[in-house]
């Protein structure tokens, strides 16, 4: 057992996703706290406490890719999974040029999620 | 009686006494100086009675002026005798006949019962002017003494009678002579006034008649009217200068010649029936009321006149004299009230029936209805061309034929009367419809009694509409063309007023049409976007179902079986399964027309079909739009509403690119050309923000530069060219914003 479970955060505007998405990762064993918006998310408090952030790219307002880069900007390095609707193999290795850990195309297997938070969080 | 005195002192004193009377008669004269004769006579008188103491003295003078002489007598105291003159001249009468030459010297006059012893002067050298007769009782009388001092005294009076009759008659002369000279004078001064009168009244009655003659040579010679005498065959005898301004004949041309010369050929005949018959009549023939007539002038002019006629019979010869007067203008000014009235009449119709909301046909209709009314014409016809059969279509008729499948129904252009107007773009006005080359069917103008045909085509610019025209039975004026040309203005911008709302309500709904075609373009231009979203919506569900499957999988394969949690997650994935079915739906529905569809493509049209459709967001951010379209380009083979689709994309970049330029012109430049490889380019640029470091990177999808954007359009755009098999690439613009270009490989085909 884990003592302590780590928080990943989840930042989406698709209400399936923010209610499918956490009973999943408490399966892997993971704490999880959900965002509609990226706004929302630097908003809280959770920014800190947050291990890895499961970040959508296309939402209303900051998308995915400029959360990362304000969280950058901000020295805060957590490691970020983008997800996406749009399945687009440039899009994805933009992503890891931009310093992602993983870009998981909607719809994702369980497995690519672990592996991805696996790689995100490798000391657990 | 007295005896001879022999006393020689006696006799002295006697002499004595004789002198002195003599003195004293000889100073009768210096008392009668002036003095009248019957003064003269009572002092000589007077003073012989008593000088000579005579018992009686007598006088009778003769009158110059009258029949009836003076009688004067004087007796003495002693006798107191009263006798009257006259009584003792008629005693007398015996002794003194007329001839002074037989009177007595001497006599015894019986009177008063006794006998006086008298003597007898005359007065004057024979006794023309009277007699004096002296008498006394005494028988010596007279002595010589007496007799002395009595014939000195007569020939004293004698003298002073002369003298006073002289004087009298001078003054009786001179007297007369002044009534004379006065009453001559009156005479002449009342004869001078006559004169004077006369010679006024003369010259007045001659002035009269000169200035009544002048005046009447001057009314004639100088008369705006023309005044044209004839005799009874119609030959001119006289014309006054007015005929040169009005007939343009100089009087002396005229006459001799027949008054018929002034008249067009239809009035001669009438002309010379009318003197005929009232030559026939052979009663005077006036007319002072004044006819309306045609006249002709020298250069065959028609003009109208007023004429009224006089007739005089000279020396057994009638001549009859016309005042013709010119009425041209005042007919026109009547013409051009009725013709004033007239067309605003018919404007006014013209203008109510294309204000209705009705069909053409039923404006034009009402147009050829007012028109024939009331240009009082047989019909009214209005023709309308077909550009592309260049046929001139019978739109309305209306009058004596209403119907439009006649055999004018369709006339070419360039054909019969209205073809002609519809080519030549020239009014045309006939009034001898029968004789005329160009009326096909002059049976039916002949047995219609058709005179008058004006035609005028309905010109809008250069361009006929068509043709309207009336048919009339009597002759048309200038004035029906004028109200015709005014109203065929009317109709014609009626018409294409009608076709330009026609044309706006077309393109309206083509522009609907349009609209909805733009927001399929719209749908179809984010359909990349839209396609990648729509897969995103899509891809949403999907990751709960996997996600919420996944779950329960693992609960499963945990054996922990948390029946709430397995139920919550297994109606989540249902929920999300119904939720992606539902967006692939909706999808479908979005999209119908995608498959591309290529065929040869003008560019430039597809250009300006798209500045259509983005003319509104150009207006709404102010930018000049600066199109440069090389004419001719060849066609290329593209899917028109892709094509479209790139060009909005690029064009709509370009505007939102200027959406914060506020310090310069927002300038929207859209090429086309052939570039150097022989495809066609087209080029949007814009005076925007530009694209700095990221030009490269514009073209990369989810990358934007723009607020709502999500990066898709470029890419999409990209790909549809190169499915195109075109290139699309950005580059700076100078020196503001950006250029976007992009090819599209030439066809064959050519655009012209």
């Amino acid at each position: 057992m884990i003592e302590t479970q780590l928080l990943i955060s989840v930042v989406d505007d698709d209400q399936s996703v923010r209610e499918s998405l956490p009973d999943l990762l408490k399966e892997f064993g993971f704490a999880a706290q959900v965002f509609s918006s990226a706004e929302e998310f630097l908003a809280s408090d959770t920014v800190m406490k947050t291990k890895c952030l499961i970040l959508d790219i296309a939402m209303p307002g900051m998308t995915g890719p400029e959360l990362h880069r304000e969280l950058e900007r901000r020295r805060l390095t957590i490691p970020v999974i983008f997800i996406t609707g749009h399945r687009d193999e440039a899009v994805r290795s933009r992503m890891h040029e931009e310093g992602a850990v993983e870009c998981l195309f909607k719809p994702f297997s369980d497995t690519a999620l672990l592996e991805a938070l696996n790689k995100a969080v490798p000391d657990r | 009686m007295d005896a001879q005195p022999r006393d020689p002192a006696e006799e002295i004193k006697r002499l004595q006494r004789c002198v002195n009377d003599l003195v004293s008669v000889l100073a009768f004269p210096a008392m009668w100086s002036g003095a009248e004769p019957t003064q003269i006579v009572h002092t000589l008188l007077d003073a012989l009675l008593r000088m000579l103491q005579l018992d009686l003295i007598y006088v009778r003078l003769k009158q110059t002026d009258s029949e009836v002489p003076i009688e004067v007598v004087r007796f003495a105291q002693s006798q107191k005798q009263i006798t009257l003159p006259h009584e003792i001249g008629d005693a007398l009468q015996q002794w003194l006949p007329a001839d002074p030459q037989e009177w007595p010297a001497q006599m015894r006059i019986p009177f008063g019962g006794r006998e006086i012893s008298s003597v007898v002067f005359g007065l004057g050298m024979q006794g023309e002017l009277g007699v004096i007769v002296a008498g006394s009782e005494r028988t010596d009388f007279p002595r010589p003494t007496e007799r002395l001092v009595l014939n000195v005294a007569a020939n004293q009076a004698a003298i002073g009678l002369q003298e006073a009759r002289l004087l009298s008659e001078q003054k009786r002369v001179a007297s007369e002579l002044d009534r004379r000279v006065a009453q001559r004078t009156m005479q002449l001064a009342e004869a001078n006034e006559k004169l004077q009168r006369e010679i006024a009244n003369r010259k007045h009655a001659e002035d009269d008649l000169r200035s009544s003659e002048e005046k009447h040579r001057l009314v004639v010679e100088t008369a705006p009217d023309a005044v044209v005498s004839i005799d009874e065959r119609g030959a001119i005898q006289f014309a006054n200068p007015a005929v040169l301004r009005i007939f343009g004949y100089e009087p002396a041309e005229l006459i001799g010649t027949a008054l018929t010369v002034l008249m067009p050929e239809f009035m001669q005949e009438l002309h010379e029936k009318g003197v005929n018959r009232h030559l026939a009549a052979g009663h005077r023939y006036n007319n002072g009321e004044g006819t309306e007539l045609t006249a002709l002038r020298k250069n065959g002019q028609e003009f109208p006149v007023e004429v009224s006629f006089e007739e005089l019979s000279r020396e057994g010869h009638r001549l009859f004299t016309g005042f013709i007067r010119d009425i041209s203008q005042r007919k026109q000014a009547e013409e051009m009230r009725a013709t004033q009235t007239c067309l605003a009449v018919v404007r006014a119709d013209v203008s109510l029936a294309f204000g209705k909301e009705e069909s053409l046909e039923t404006i034009l209709h009402e147009c050829a209805e007012s028109i024939a009314r009331h240009l009082d014409a047989a019909f009214a016809r209005i023709w309308m061309l077909n550009r592309e059969s260049k046929i001139l279509e019978l739109r309305a008729s209306a009058g004596l034929y209403t119907h439009l499948n006649g055999s004018h129904s369709r006339i070419p252009m360039g054909k019969l009367k209205i073809g002609i107007i519809a080519e030549k773009q020239k009014p045309v006005l006939v009034n001898n419809l029968v004789s005329d080359p160009l009326i096909s069917d002059k049976a039916w103008a002949a047995k219609e009694g058709m005179v008058g045909f004006a035609g005028h085509p309905l010109v809008v610019g250069t361009r006929t509409l068509g043709v309207m025209a009336v048919f009339s039975r009597k002759p048309l004026t200038t004035g029906t063309m004028d109200v015709l040309a005014s109203v065929a203005d009317l109709i014609a911008q009626g018409i294409e007023r009608k076709h330009t709302e026609d044309d706006l309500r077309e393109s309206e709904q083509r522009l609907k049409e349009t609209e909805g075609e733009l927001a399929r373009v719209a749908r179809v231009t984010t359909m990349g976007e839209l396609a990648a979203s729509i897969a995103h919506e899509v891809n949403q569900p999907l990751t709960a179902v996997v996600n919420n499957s996944s779950a329960c999988l693992r609960l499963l394969a945990n054996r922990n079986l948390e029946p709430d949690v397995l139920r919550r997650a297994l109606e989540e994935i249902v929920a999300d399964g119904t939720r992606a079915s539902s967006i692939l739906a909706r999808i479908r529905a979005l999209i119908k027309k995608e498959s591309a569809e290529k065929s040869e493509l003008d560019i430039n049209e597809v250009i300006q079909e798209v500045l259509v459709l983005a003319a509104r967001q150009i207006d709404e951010n102010q930018v000049s739009l600066d199109r440069q379209l090389t004419k001719d380009l060849p066609l290329v083979l593209a899917d028109r509403v892709q094509l479209q689709q790139i060009l909005l994309n690029l064009i709509m970049n370009g505007i939102e690119a200027m959406g914060a330029v506020t310090n310069r012109s927002r300038l929207l430049e859209v090429h086309s050309r052939i570039d150097e490889s022989g495809d066609v380019l087209v080029a949007v640029s814009d005076s925007g923000t530009g694209l700095g470091l990221e030009v490269d990177r514009v073209f990369t999808p989810f990358f934007t530069t723009k607020a709502n954007g999500m990066g898709m359009g470029l890419p999409i755009s990209r790909s549809l060219v190169e499915s195109h098999g075109g290139r699309l690439w950005a580059r700076p613009n100078s020196p503001h914003g950006a250029v976007f270009s992009f090819t599209l490989p030439a066809t064959g085909g050519s655009s012209s």
